[in-house]
Parts: structure tokens; C-alpha cells; sequence
């Protein structure tokens, strides 16, 4: 079933270019829109590592053709959470169908890749993907605490 | 991210990390971090007491200077994590392929051992 957006206006809303400078950028428009919410620290570094992680995920994988693109974010309250909705046009990528990447055991068995996506994984009380009309929308529910 | 390196009685080497160790910081002190850590033939602490966030990146960076001490028969102790980072830090289970310890001298005392 597709997921629907809460009703509520968005936080924020914002186009990401795919360039590294707007990860840090975007975390500082992200903290202006949640100043004053009364979240605690835990929440936002939290919301912190799934910005990061995802906006750096697009930023290495979703346009292997390069050229100028951008995420579009929005940043959503609700009572039980705070919700991020990640929405590009870039190649289709289900996070959600990677396979977890196991603990490593010994310095030579810990993998390079799929760190951000376990991070985020455990950060989430909730994922979703959805392909709508050739757009990647991966939505994240961070419950409050 | 800033970082200073120190020489301590071993000799090892201490790397004390300040700032962000996202994937900016990572990027902006990982070739130093790397000549003054993993370039060594000795054993290092790293204190992150002043790192106030860490992510994939940043986490990437001292897996891949451990493994490279580890390869020359060293190690690599990390001390002084706050609660959050910490976390990241267990999510990931870097402190079970290598020490994580609470304090400077806890981490002395692990190289010790």
C-alpha cells in the first residue's frame, strides 16, 4: 500500500542538490526548523545520522550518470514521531530489500559498505520505500522519545 | 573536524579528534589521520572525546586505520566516546573488533595488558 504523508504542513521542504556542501547545509536548515520543538538531543542525533546517511547515499549511488539533480526533502511532526521523506529521480533502489550487513566479528570480517544503511535501520522505528513514476521515495519514522 | 597527534611513553600514538566525524569531517582530516595513525609502526589510542557526532563515514575511517595497524601486529584503542556516539559505535559493533575504552587510562591500560 502506498504511504501517505501526514496531512500536516511540512516542517521544512527543501530540493537537496547532489553535491557534498548541502548535506551540512541541509542539517543546519533542518536544526532551524526544529529549534524551539523541545526534542531531545537523542531524537535529533538521530535524525542527524538518517539525514546524513541518505543524503549521502543519493549523493554516491543515485545518478551514476552525474549531471545536476537534487533529493527533495520534507520533514514532517506528528505526535508519535518526527518523519523524513526522501524523494529523487535517481536509478530504483529499495534500501529496504539490501540485505542486513551481519556484525562483524574480527577487524578482517568488517565490510566497508552497508554501514549507512544499517545506521539508519536501527535509527528508524519504521521504513518504507516506494517507486512512484520512475522516483525513488524512502520515508523514515524516528519515534519520539 | 580538527585533530591533534601527540607522542605518549611506548611510544604510541595518540590522535585527539575534535568536531564532527560525518562524512565532511571524515573527508577533511582522513589523509592526516591516516599518515599520522596507520602510516605508524606502533600502537594508538584515539580520543573522541570531542567528537560530537559520528557516522558511516567517520566510522569507515577507523575501521580501515585499525585493520592497517592490526596488518603491522598493533592496535588501535578508542576512549572517550559520549553516550550517543557510543551508540553508533555499538550499533556498528566496533567495539567488538576493537577495544573501546571509557578513559585515557583505561585505554593505556588495555595497550598495557
Amino acid at each position: 500500500m502506498p504511504y501517505s504523508l501526514p496531512d500536516a504542513a511540512p516542517l521544512l521542504r527543501l530540493a537537496v542538490p547532489n553535491e557534498l556542501a548541502a548535506v551540512e547545509s541541509t542539517r543546519l536548515q533542518v536544526h532551524d526548523a526544529i529549534a524551539g520543538l523541545g526534542l531531545s538531543a537523542r531524537l535529533i542525533y538521530r535524525l542527524e545520522l538518517v539525514l546524513e546517511e541518505t543524503l549521502m547515499n543519493r549523493l554516491w549511488h543515485a545518478f551514476p550518470d552525474g549531471g545536476r539533480h537534487s533529493t527533495d526533502l520534507s520533514l514532517h511532526l506528528v505526535p508519535e514521531a518526527l518523519v523524513l521523506c526522501f524523494d529523487d529521480d535517481g536509478i530504483a533502489f529499495d534500501p529496504l530489500q539490501a540485505p542486513p550487513t551481519a556484525s562483524p566479528r574480527t577487524l578482517s570480517e568488517a565490510a566497508p559498505g552497508g554501514l549507512g544503511l544499517m545506521l539508519t535501520r536501527k535509527a528508524a522505528s519504521t521504513c518504507t520505500y516506494e517507486r512512484v513514476a520512475g522516483r525513488n521515495r524512502f520515508t523514515v519514522h524516528l519515534a519520539r522519545d | 573536524m580538527d585533530m591533534t597527534v601527540s607522542e605518549l611513553d611506548g611510544p604510541l600514538t595518540c590522535a585527539r579528534l575534535q568536531g564532527r566525524l560525518d562524512a565532511a569531517g571524515a573527508d577533511r582530516v582522513g589523509v592526516r589521520f591516516t599518515a599520522a595513525v596507520a602510516a605508524q609502526a606502533r600502537d594508538a589510542v584515539i580520543d573522541l572525546s570531542g567528537v560530537s557526532f559520528v557516522a558511516s563515514m567517520g566510522l569507515r575511517l577507523l575501521i580501515s586505520t585499525a585493520r592497517s595497524l592490526s596488518l603491522k601486529g598493533h592496535r588501535m584503542v578508542l576512549f572517550g566516546a559520549n553516550g550517543d556516539v557510543q551508540g553508533v559505535l555499538e550499533d556498528a559493533a566496533l567495539d567488538q573488533i576493537m577495544p573501546v575504552a571509557s578513559t585515557e587510562a583505561e585505554a593505556l591500560a588495555v595497550l598495557a595488558a
